[in-house]
């Protein structure tokens, strides 16, 4: 009968061999399986769940699989229960290569405990071959049903590289032989204490006395104060961390030649807050940087070199791929104000990044970067007007209708040459933006680059144009009647004559009653076109009934022709209506 | 067909790591009395009833296991993670457990007080696992089964374990040593073999940690940083191990005590081994290592992959708890946890060290007297005083004069702090004085009829004015 106290190995040897022989291919197996699928892989599940199945019946059995590890062989009580050479896919191999000589799977082993055990052989297979060691792994893991086991030796064999260890001499002589005197003092203190038998315990008192200070135990709320400081470190965020220790050693370096390959580490320290999407700590972070700069321009120019040059690659494509990305992940869940704080913090960059980020934005995000860009473009229009003007690519127009929308806000000769620039622009988004700039400016250049408007390709464009000019001149109106000539009105189309009738109409000057009266004599017969033009210019005096217009319809209904009198007539019947109610 | 069984609460898993620990402490009382008391005593009574009810509370349905995986304890499959308030019970049930190289015990639901009487007895009275079994056999003790460990190899001898320990010690010397030499660091250092190393010394602290702490007595072998660092970074490790950090948190102590002068390539050894009060000029370059080293590690961090903590260690181990000493930066704010440990450890060692311009060394319990007169102002009081716990009031490697007027060497702390002051000393001299290679002795062991101490501590004697060297002592058990 089998000892009740000891759950040991009771397993007749060869029955447990061929077991162990299939047991040990599936782990292998189920290990391939979990290197060649993710881990939630079906194929992966089916796996573990045999495997799992299959050892926990042996481990129900047995108590242990106890497996011993060869460069290409497992072995199990002394017999070889799996090979394999192949040094690129063997498990036995990858465990040697590290030192493993031991694996045990213990009774108690769970279904989760097995699946971490091949996820970290699966993580660490796929690590660069120098960060790789699957001992470490397994080390940190602490599992509590497989433990393993690593020969010091083949660390120390590591280490040495076939050096000899140091060497510790000890003089054996020296230390078993001769006499220790005791100096008077000390020898005096044992004959005291030996002559003062009865007081052992007064002495052992007075040196309790010290240990109640030192080493007696901490109270509760001594404990709670360790563990909060433990606590608290651990949660201190690494990047944060790095990013206030790389400043503080900047400060401190006084080593010039390692500045530039510090560099690298106020990238690293940089780059870690923005992938964990900190911008407000990224953006204190450069802050710091700036007012250090500041700080070591005369003192330390070696290091301000170092900052600006630092500040300066942000502008490069890696970074951005890093905003990029940061910021197309993170869908919205990282708040505008820290985008717009990174973004003001690092100055120029900021503005590229946010280009690029226009760039390759779909349109219907456009709308929540502009509450990002819209106050670190004024920011930028109130700075340097001139930088924002350079940043307006006609290849990103949401950008760049930002831009002159930002810029619009300011007048000046500068703004208007600038808007002036848009009216050649192959984007109509840029053009029409640039339009309705103009009509805001409280500029007569500006009105009249306007005019410039009238002869672009877009017609909602024309349209517009026409809507908002106000007619600030003579020139400027014998400019707008030569664009309205029938010639021309005759190939746009109906809008288009509305909105220049329209801005004719509400215009009292004898040139443009003398343009009606010319646009009322144009024949009909057999020119629609012309009627429908006739007829458009009755219905827009109508709608502007003044004085100038009033008249007009009252000559060509007297004096006009037939076909237009009965319309003059209608036009002007309104007109009273309207006035009577 | 596998079933999948949910995973058990949070509150569940706090009431069973609860269970655990306070089954561990009642168990480590339970040995102790034993010790001192028939099982049939009241005191022993009263805590065996407790520690039943405790079992019993946590075996009504099914058994609960009580395991030892690699120095952990895992009760009911939650690792039990002690607080340095439990420390000494974790450490002495461990101790007695893998002594007798126990890995695993379960307790059945139909288990009687009497049975756990009678369990605890015999493991107080077996010298190993076969004895154990034997005896659990005899009383026939059904519902308590014990597993033996497997983990463990074959290094059971103390010989054998101090070897290895000591064979661990130098490679750290040799591997901190080719990172502090090579021209080009980057290819010197290796931080996986450093990992690997630092979890061999864990290991070793786990399995044999007063001989490592003796090892901590060797001073100024080749060179004095390199030796310094290594015993720094040992006794962080351990220290660390009492606060309850984790495993990682442990691996990146090490490393951080490890490199924790790295900036000290830089300092002229003229300045360091100056036999004379440096000038203001030499002692700026001095203050200047800890940035230096602090650089250099940060610019290994991102190709070798160096903990930011050790970093961390590098730049803050000379500031003070007030926040004073160096470097100053543009802001002042408070070190990390790491580098308060490192401070501690760091000025322990070193003044426990004879150097050319500190001829005599302060003796370890000097030391840490002298440490806790500095107040709250040097280091964190709390950290201060867990570490002082540590070391206990006679550090090992501490020479102490005996009543009977022999000369001893303290080899083991006595983990429980009530006996903190009756270490276990090899006694290295007789009382006519005579060095000799003496037994290891308990002081806390009594004359049975008396009932009186046999051996009692008059006072500690300073090694160097009798031209001992301690840590001699302890690698002579591994080379002899």
């Amino acid at each position: 009968m089998p000892n009740l106290k000891e759950r040991s190995f009771s397993v007749e040897k060869n029955n447990s061999w061929d077991e162990v022989r299939d047991l040990v291919l599936l782990l292998t197996r189920t290990n391939s399986a979990f290197k060649i699928f993710p881990p939630e892989h079906a194929t992966v599940k089916q796996f573990l769940a045999d495997f799992w199945e299959r050892l926990k019946s042996f481990l129900e059995k047995n108590g242990c699989l106890d497996l011993i590890i060869g460069e290409n062989y497992f072995e199990y009580m002394g017999e070889k229960v799996f090979e394999d050479a192949d040094v690129a896919h063997s498990l036995p191999f990858f465990f040697f290569r590290d030192g493993l000589q031991r694996l045990s799977f213990h009774r108690g082993l769970t279904e989760k405990e097995l699946s971490l055990f091949f996820e970290t052989i699966r993580e660490v297979a796929f690590r660069p071959p120098d960060e790789a060691d699957i001992v470490s792994a397994f080390w940190e893991k602490n599992f509590e049903n497989i433990t393993f086991y690593a020969p010091d030796e083949f660390i120390i064999e590591k280490i040495t590289r076939g050096r000899p260890l140091p060497e510790y001499e000890v003089n054996f002589e020296e230390l078993y032989s001769g006499k220790i005197e005791l100096a008077e003092e000390d020898r005096k203190a044992i004959e005291d204490w030996q002559l003062k038998t009865e007081s052992q315990e007064d002495s052992e008192k007075e040196k309790t006395i010290f240990l109640e200070e030192s080493l007696a135990d901490l109270k509760e709320e001594e404990w709670r104060m360790i563990e909060s400081i433990i606590h608290s470190h651990r949660e201190l965020p690494q990047d944060e961390e790095l990013g206030r220790l790389s400043l503080e050693i900047l400060y401190l370096e006084d080593r010039f030649d390692h500045l530039p390959s510090f560099k690298a580490s106020l990238h690293e320290a940089h780059k870690a807050l923005l992938k964990n999407g900190k911008l407000a700590k990224a953006a204190a972070f450069i802050r710091d940087l700036t007012s250090l700069n500041k700080i070591f321009a005369s003192w330390q120019p070696q290091k301000s070199a170092v900052i600006e040059s630092f500040l300066a690659e942000i502008e490069q494509d890696n970074y951005f791929a890093l905003i990029k990305e940061i910021y197309f992940s993170s869908s919205g869940s990282l708040r505008k104000e820290d985008w717009l704080d990174y973004f003001l913090a690092i100055g120029r960059p900021g503005l590229i990044f946010l280009a690029s980020l226009y760039q390759n934005s779909p349109q219907t995000t456009i709308s929540s970067l502009d509450e990002i860009a819209k106050p670190i473009l004024e920011k930028w229009a109130e700075e340097k007007p001139e930088d924002l003007m350079k940043l307006v690519q006609e290849s990103n127009p949401y950008w760049s209708q930002m831009i002159i929308r930002t810029l619009a806000l300011k007048q000046g000769p500068k703004i208007t040459t600038f808007l002036a620039g848009f009216i050649r622009s192959s984007q109509p988004l840029l053009r029409r933006e640039a339009l309705d700039a103009l009509a805001r400016l409280d500029s007569p250049t500006a009105k009249k680059i306007i005019l410039g408007y009238f002869h672009d390709e877009d017609e909602e464009i024309r349209v517009t144009a026409a809507k908002i000019i106000k007619i600030a001149d003579d020139s400027m109106l014998d400019h707008v009647i030569k664009i309205a000539s029938p010639l021309r009105l005759r190939e746009k189309k109906e809008r288009e004559i509305v909105a220049i009738f329209e801005m004719l109409a509400s215009t009292i000057h004898p040139k443009v009653k003398k343009y009606f009266q010319e646009i009322f004599k144009l024949p009909w017969f057999l020119k629609p076109k012309n009627k429908k033009i006739c007829l458009l210019a009755i219905e827009i005096l109508k709608r502007y009934p003044n004085a100038q217009n009033r008249d007009l319809l009252k000559e060509i209904m007297v004096k006009g022709r037939r076909q237009l009198k009965k319309y003059c007539q209608q036009a002007l019947k309104e007109i009273n209506l309207k006035e009577i109610i | 067909m596998n079933q999948r069984i949910s995973a058990p609460s949070t509150e569940i898993l706090r009431e069973i790591h609860q269970a655990g620990v306070e089954i561990i402490v009642r168990f480590n009382s339970l040995l102790k009395l034993g010790r001192l008391y028939s099982v049939k005593n009241v005191l022993f009574q009263e805590q065996l009833g407790l520690l039943y009810k405790r079992i019993k509370d946590n075996c009504q349905e099914e058994e609960a296991t009580l395991k030892i995986r690699e120095g952990t304890f895992f009760f009911r499959n939650v690792r039990l993670r002690f607080i340095f308030a439990n420390y000494p019970a974790f450490k002495t049930v461990l101790q007695e457990l893998t002594k007798r190289e126990v890995a695993v015990i379960s307790f059945l639901p139909e288990l009687t007080e009497s049975e756990l009487e009678t369990f605890i007895a015999c493991l107080l009275k077996a010298e190993g696992y076969n004895q154990l079994l034997a005896g659990l056999d005899e009383a026939q003790i059904v519902h308590i089964q014990i597993e033996k460990g497997t983990e463990r190899t074959s290094l059971t001898g103390k010989k054998e374990k101090d070897r290895a320990t000591a064979r661990i010690y130098f490679s750290s010397l040799l591997h901190l040593k080719d990172a502090f030499e090579a021209e080009d660091p980057h290819q010197a250092l290796r931080l996986n073999t450093t990992r690997r190393l630092m979890q061999a010394l864990f290991t070793h602290i786990v399995d044999n940690e007063a001989f490592v702490f003796g090892l901590t007595n060797i001073k100024n072998f080749d060179e004095y940083t390199l030796n310094h660092s290594i015993n720094v970074c040992l006794l962080s490790i351990a220290l660390g191990r009492r606060l309850g950090l984790d495993r990682n948190e442990l691996i990146e102590l090490g490393i951080s005590a490890f490199f924790h002068d790295f900036g000290k390539i830089e300092t002229p050894k003229e300045i360091l081994d100056k036999p004379a009060k440096l000038e203001p000029h030499e002692r700026a370059v001095i203050e200047k290592h800890p940035y230096h080293g602090a650089g250099t590690l940060a610019l290994w961090r991102e190709i070798k992959g160096i903990p930011l903590r050790a970093i961390h260690v590098a730049m803050e181990h000379h500031i003070k708890e007030d926040l004073s000493g160096y470097p100053q930066t543009f802001k002042k704010r408070p070190p990390h946890l790491f580098s308060k440990i490192v401070k501690i450890v760091d000025y322990f060692d070193a003044i426990t060290t004879k150097r050319v311009y500190r001829p005599r060394a302060f003796t370890r319990e000097e030391a840490l007297s002298l440490m806790m007169d500095q107040g709250d102002k040097e280091f964190h009081p709390l950290l201060l005083r867990i570490f002082i716990q540590m070391m206990g009031f006679y550090p090992i490697g501490s020479v102490v004069a005996l009543n009977t007027g022999e000369i001893g060497l303290v080899v083991e702390t006595n983990p429980d702090p009530a006996l903190t002051l009756r270490p276990k000393v090899k006694i290295i001299a007789d009382k006519n004085g005579q060095r000799i290679d003496g037994p290891v002795v308990d002081l806390a062991e009594k004359d049975p009829i008396s009932q009186r101490y046999l051996r009692t501590i008059v006072k500690g004697l300073d090694p160097e004015k009798y031209n001992i060297r301690p840590a001699d002592y302890f690698m002579a058990s591994t080379l002899a």
